[in-house]
C-alpha cells in the first residue's frame, strides 16, 4: 500500500537522532501505520516550536507530510508526557529499553494497534511507579506474542507432551519450553518461573498487578526472556548495557529494583 | 553521484577531494562537488589546509576540563581569576563556548564529549566521567552544574552523574528550564511550561 501524502495520527516517539545542522530524524510508533520515520526540521534550535513536543517517551498528535524521500513533521502537539517516569533514572532506563524493543521488533508501515496500546499502557504503569520490573516483563512477553515470536510455554517443543508442574527447560533456539527428558543442555526453568511467564503472557492486567514474585523467580524470568530476546535480535538490546550499569555499578545505590 | 562515476568523469585528485569533503557531517554529494570546485580555484585553499593540519597536530585535551586546547592546562583552567569551587559539566566544547558567551559564569568547565544514549549503546564509560570524578576527589569543588542538553539523553546523563556524585558530598545543580526569549507561549510544550511556572520569580 503506498504511503499517504498526509498523515495525521497520534503516536509515541520511540527515538530520535541528530540530522544535519539542526534537524532530527524521529521514529514514531503509530496505531494504524506502525513504525514511521520522519524528519523534524530545526527542532534542535532553542526557539523551535516543535522541539519540546518531540522528545522520546511522549505521546503526541502529529501531522506528517510526505517529502521526496521520507515524511517531514508539519505539526505536533503533546497529548501525554510522562514527567514522573522521566525524572527517575531507573524507570527512565527501563522505558528506553522498552522503546528499543518496540523499534527493533516492529516493522515499518504495518498496522500496530496492539503493540501501540501495549507500549502506552506500560508507560502509564511505569509513570505510576508500581513494580516497574513486572510491567517490563509483561511488555516483553506480550510484544513477543504480538510480533509472532511468543514463546511456547505449555507443551514440550520436541515431543509435544504437556510440561510437568515442576518445570523443565527453556530453549531460546527452540522458542520455548522442553520437558526434562528432551531438555539436553537447555537451561532449566523452575515451575514457579514457568507459572509466572504464563500469567504474564495470558493474565489480565488485574492479575499481573497482583503478581508478587520472590527475587529468585523474578531473576529467572528476566534471564530466560533476556536470552530469548537476544537470540531473536541476534545480540542483546543496546540499552541493556546501561540498565546493567545502573544495577550493578558499585558506586550507584539502586533504589527501586 | 556514485564514486565509480567520479572516477571515470573526474581526475584523481579532484575525485579524492570530493570524496573527503563528502565524509564531513552535513555535506551531501552536491555540496561536496561545489566546495571542491570552489576550493581548487580559491587562493585561500592552502591557508585552510594548513589551518586544518595545524589544529589537528597542536590540539589536545586539557588534562583538567577535557576541552580541546593547544596549551595544557587550557586558558580557562589556568586563569587565576576563575572560581575553582564550581564546575559546569557540558556535553560538547561548543556548549562551553555558548555558556562563556553569556558572560555570567566565572567558574570552570568539564566537557564530557558526548552524552549517555542507551539505545545507541553509549554509556558513561564512553564519556569523560572518570576524569570528572578525579577532579572532584581533590576536594576543592563545592558545586557541579549539570548543563547537559534538556533532551532525554541529557536528562539521563545529568541524573546518572548526580547519583554518582552524591557520595562525594558536592552540591549538584541543573540550569533552570523555561521559555526562551522571543518565544510564543502558545507553542510551548507542557513539560517546559510546567517547569517555567515552577521556577517563576517575583518581578
Amino acid at each position: 500500500m503506498p504511503s499517504p501524502r498526509l498523515l495525521k495520527t497520534e503516536a509515541i516517539v520511540l527515538r530520535h537522532r541528530p540530522l544535519g545542522e539542526a534537524d532530527r530524524l524521529l521514529t514514531f510508533l503509530t496505531p494504524h501505520h506502525g513504525k514511521v520515520e520522519a524528519k523534524a526540521k530545526g527542532v534542535r534550535r532553542t526557539k523551535s516550536r516543535m522541539g519540546g513536543h518531540l522528545q522520546p517517551l511522549t505521546r503526541v498528535l502529529v501531522q506528517l507530510a510526505l517529502g521526496r524521500t521520507r515524511y517531514v513533521v508539519a505539526g505536533c502537539q503533546t497529548l501525554e508526557a510522562f514527567p514522573s517516569l522521566q525524572a527517575d533514572l531507573d524507570r527512565l532506563g527501563l522505558a528506553i529499553y522498552l522503546c528499543e524493543l518496540a523499534d527493533r521488533f516492529l516493522p515499518q508501515g504495518a498496522e500496530a494497534q496492539g503493540p501501540y496500546l501495549l507500549l502506552l499502557e506500560t508507560l502509564r504503569r511505569l509513570e505510576k511507579g508500581h513494580h516497574p520490573q513486572i510491567w517490563a516483563r509483561r511488555f516483553e512477553v506480550c510484544l513477543l506474542r504480538l510480533s509472532g515470536f511468543g514463546p511456547e510455554l505449555d507443551r514440550c517443543l520436541a515431543c509435544g507432551q504437556p510440561l510437568p508442574a515442576g518445570g523443565g527447560a527453556f530453549s531460546p533456539v527452540a522458542g520455548g519450553v522442553l520437558c526434562p527428558l528432551c531438555a539436553h543442555s537447555a537451561p532449566p526453568i523452575s515451575g514457579a518461573a514457568l507459572h509466572a511467564l504464563r500469567l504474564l503472557q495470558r493474565g489480565t492486567d488485574r492479575q499481573v498487578a497482583g503478581l508478587r514474585l520472590p527475587p529468585t523467580v523474578t531473576q529467572e524470568v528476566e534471564a530466560h526472556l533476556r536470552s530469548y530476546i537476544a537470540h531473536l535480535l541476534e545480540g542483546e538490546a543496546a540499552s541493556l548495557r546501561f540498565l546493567d550499569k545502573l544495577r550493578h555499578s558499585p558506586l550507584i545505590s539502586a533504589e527501586r529494583w | 553521484m556514485p564514486l565509480d562515476l567520479w572516477e571515470t568523469t573526474l581526475t584523481g585528485p579532484l575525485a579524492r577531494l570530493i570524496e573527503e569533503l563528502h565524509k564531513l557531517p552535513g555535506i551531501g554529494p552536491k555540496t561536496a562537488q561545489r566546495l571542491a570546485y570552489h576550493l581548487v580555484r580559491s587562493p585561500e585553499a592552502r591557508a585552510l589546509a594548513e589551518a586544518i593540519v595545524e589544529a589537528q597536530e597542536r590540539l589536545t585535551y586539557c588534562s583538567q576540563c577535557q576541552n580541546l586546547t593547544d596549551k595544557d592546562p587550557c586558558h580557562l583552567c589556568a586563569d587565576p581569576h576563575r572560581d575553582r569551587s564550581i564546575i559546569c559539566v557540558v556535553e560538547e566544547p561548543l556548549d562551553a563556548l555558548a555558556i562563556e558567551r553569556s558572560g555570567r559564569y566565572r567558574g570552570l568547565y568539564h566537557v564530557l564529549h558526548g552524552v549517555i544514549s542507551p539505545m545507541d549503546g553509549i554509556g558513561p564509560q564512553d564519556l569523560k566521567v572518570a576524569e570528572l570524578l578525579d577532579r572532584l576527589r581533590q576536594g576543592e569543588v563545592r558545586e557541579v552544574i549539570m548543563a547537559t542538553n534538556p533532551t532525554l539523553e541529557g536528562e539521563a546523563t545529568a541524573m546518572y552523574l548526580a547519583r554518582l556524585l552524591r557520595p562525594l558530598g558536592v552540591k549538584v545543580t541543573r540550569p533552570a528550564r523555561g521559555l526562551p526569549m522571543g518565544a510564543d507561549i502558545e507553542y510551548a510544550d507542557d513539560v517546559t511550561l510546567a517547569r517555567a511556572l515552577e521556577g517563576r520569580q517575583e518581578l
